[in-house]
């Protein structure tokens, strides 16, 4: 089935809890909790996607959904395997089996295919349609549960109802001010291959196709955005080794950005994702790293045309990369850790002051990474060059680090590095796993001010 | 031009038309307050739709509450089976939502 069929058949399982109440008996209350997380999850997606697109205003609309209590007792799977006891227990699989085969199709869709522009309407409007009806039945999973004496998270869906509502309400409205055109349906990703890296010939088109693999890929977890930030700091590190002509800015500015690549790692232990990915990036990455890995073995290093082409593919990575983690925790997929939160340990982000650490580090590389793509782009400008002043930090300044030689085994060179960049080599391929020091996450924000909803009101002629 | 005229209107699917019908028929006999309130914000969700539905000839005979409850809510079952889009299927079960807190009530 298409994901408009899907998202028929939801609406229709919906409708049905409406108008035959979903309040259920003790037995039934995690087919209740499956179903209302799982509608939750697949309008948190698609509205952070389209509001990604051009309209902001509806983002209130997020901001409600991600408010929601997300409480999952069993796995789905045990859920819809598991006999219902009530028809409202019944209802509620179907909606989870719907809303789960709904955001499969959405996440397996081409951006190009998503609706945009006018078209997107459409989506916003059926998604704060199902929202408005998610806040209703709030009301009926809070009686479930205060039935049982789970009194607190049953005040914690009458909480969140009322705001949902609301803004669900207006939102449907606002939509509704235009015309509602009906979007085309969405069309799958094609298959994707991996291109294999015998040799550093491959290695700028593998970055680039790592690129195309991280923007096509809608799951990216944070252990796989840390390993490939590892990946293309290892080839930053390596491509600036390659580069030796004096005066050459862009060896600095690759270390230093292999530097902010590296700070990337160490914080995926606090997020949890909710979704896998294909593992196709993954793969392709770690293609790159065991050519690199052989050519450290063979005592080899990349040839200035290699190094030059690879390095002016890494800040498109990098940015794919921030782009991928910020869509992950705005669509709700990355749970952050809340110590001390009560049975409530994993949530989602409660918006922009409420943050897992990683996107701050993935910003910051993503900020230098404009700084190598223009001294990548640059001329060597020789000896004599007036010095340019840059945002490297001292320890890996090639000015300040002794630098030490490094006999060639196969080719006699002399491969020159320096003891900065070989401690961040070291750190970056040493022992193929990641160290994970952890520190506290910011300050938790958990309202954001509200946005002004901004469709303007079209006139009928 | 007849200003009304030329408001753009759509074409009313048929179990939401027999479920207008039949609630504008129990708004026309004996009602207390609050079946008057309930049945009449039922028929405010089921017309709450952009372009709004054909006009059509308004309800003529009283129809009694509780065997128009169960009429509306038959077609309402119909109509979400039916429904051409998220929004009007959501719409129907909300609109059975209202008339079945009515029938809890009476």
């Amino acid at each position: 089935m298409t994901y408009r069929q899907e998202m028929g058949r939801l609406a229709r399982e919906v409708a049905k809890l409406l108008a035959e109440g979903g309040t259920v008996p003790s037995q039934d209350i995690p087919a209740a909790l499956a179903g209302h997380s799982s509608v939750v999850g697949l309008l948190r997606a698609v509205q952070a996607d389209l509001s990604a697109t051009e309209w902001r205003g509806v983002s209130e609309l997020s901001l409600e959904l991600a408010r929601q209590p997300r409480i999952n007792d069993q796995p789905l799977t045990s859920i819809i395997m598991a006999p219902t006891r009530s028809r409202a227990g019944d209802l509620w699989t179907r909606v989870a089996k719907a809303a789960n085969f709904a955001q499969q199709e959405w996440d397996q869709s081409t951006m190009a295919s998503r609706p945009f522009g006018d078209t997107a309407w459409s989506e916003i409007a059926d998604v704060a349609t199902l929202a408005e009806a998610v806040g209703l039945l709030d009301e009926d999973i809070a009686h479930s549960l205060n039935t049982v004496g789970r009194w607190r998270e049953a005040a914690d869906f009458r909480t969140s109802q009322t705001g949902l509502i609301g803004v669900a309400q207006e939102v449907r409205r606002l939509a509704g001010t235009g015309p509602l055109p009906t979007a085309q349906d969405l069309q799958p990703i094609t298959p994707e291959t991996v291109i294999p890296v015998p040799t550093p010939k491959q290695l700028p088109e593998a970055l680039e196709h790592l690129t195309a693999l991280i923007n096509s890929a809608n799951n990216l977890p944070p252990a796989q955005v840390e390993l490939i930030s590892r990946v293309v700091a290892e080839t930053a590190v390596y491509a600036a080794g390659a580069l030796r002509q004096p005066g050459d800015p862009a060896p600095a500015a690759l270390r230093a950005h292999a530097e902010r690549l590296s700070a990337v790692t160490g914080h995926s232990k606090r997020i949890a994702p909710l979704r896998m990915g294909s593992g196709k990036a993954i793969t392709q990455a770690q293609q790159i790293h065991h050519m690199l890995r052989n050519l450290q073995l063979r005592g080899e290093t990349l040839s200035p045309r290699v190094a030059r082409a690879a390095a002016r593919a890494l800040p498109p990575i990098t940015k794919g990369l921030l782009d991928a983690a910020e869509r992950q925790v705005k669509r709700g997929l990355w749970l952050m850790s809340r110590e001390g939160n009560g049975p409530m340990r994993w949530t989602a982000s409660l918006g922009s002051t409420d943050e897992p650490r990683i996107l701050n580090r993935l910003r910051e590389a993503h900020k230098h990474g404009a700084t190598v793509s223009r001294f990548v782009g640059l001329a060597p400008t020789g000896s004599k060059a007036k010095k340019q002043p840059s945002p490297i930090p001292a320890r890996f300044s090639p000015d300040r680090s002794p630098t030490v030689a490094h006999p060639s085994p196969s080719s006699g060179k002399q491969l020159e590095h320096t003891a900065a960049a070989d401690e961040l080599l070291d750190f970056l391929t040493g022992g193929g796993g990641i160290t994970l020091n952890q520190s506290a996450q910011g300050p938790v924000h958990p309202r954001e001010p509200r946005r002004l909803l901004t469709r303007p009101v079209q006139m009928v002629a | 031009m007849n200003e009304i005229s030329s408001i753009p209107t759509q074409p009313e699917p048929e179990h939401l038309a027999h479920t207008g019908d039949v609630l504008e028929a129990i708004l026309l006999g004996e009602l207390d307050l609050d079946a008057r309130l309930s049945v009449g914000a039922a028929l405010a969700t089921l017309y709450d739709v952009f372009p709004p539905y054909n006009p059509r000839p308004a309800a003529t005979e009283s129809i009694d509450l509780r065997t128009g409850i169960r009429q509306a809510l038959d077609a309402l079952g119909s109509a979400v089976d039916e429904a051409g889009s998220v929004q009007e299927a959501v719409r129907a079960g909300r609109t059975a939502r209202e008339l079945r807190d009515l029938q809890d009530r009476l």
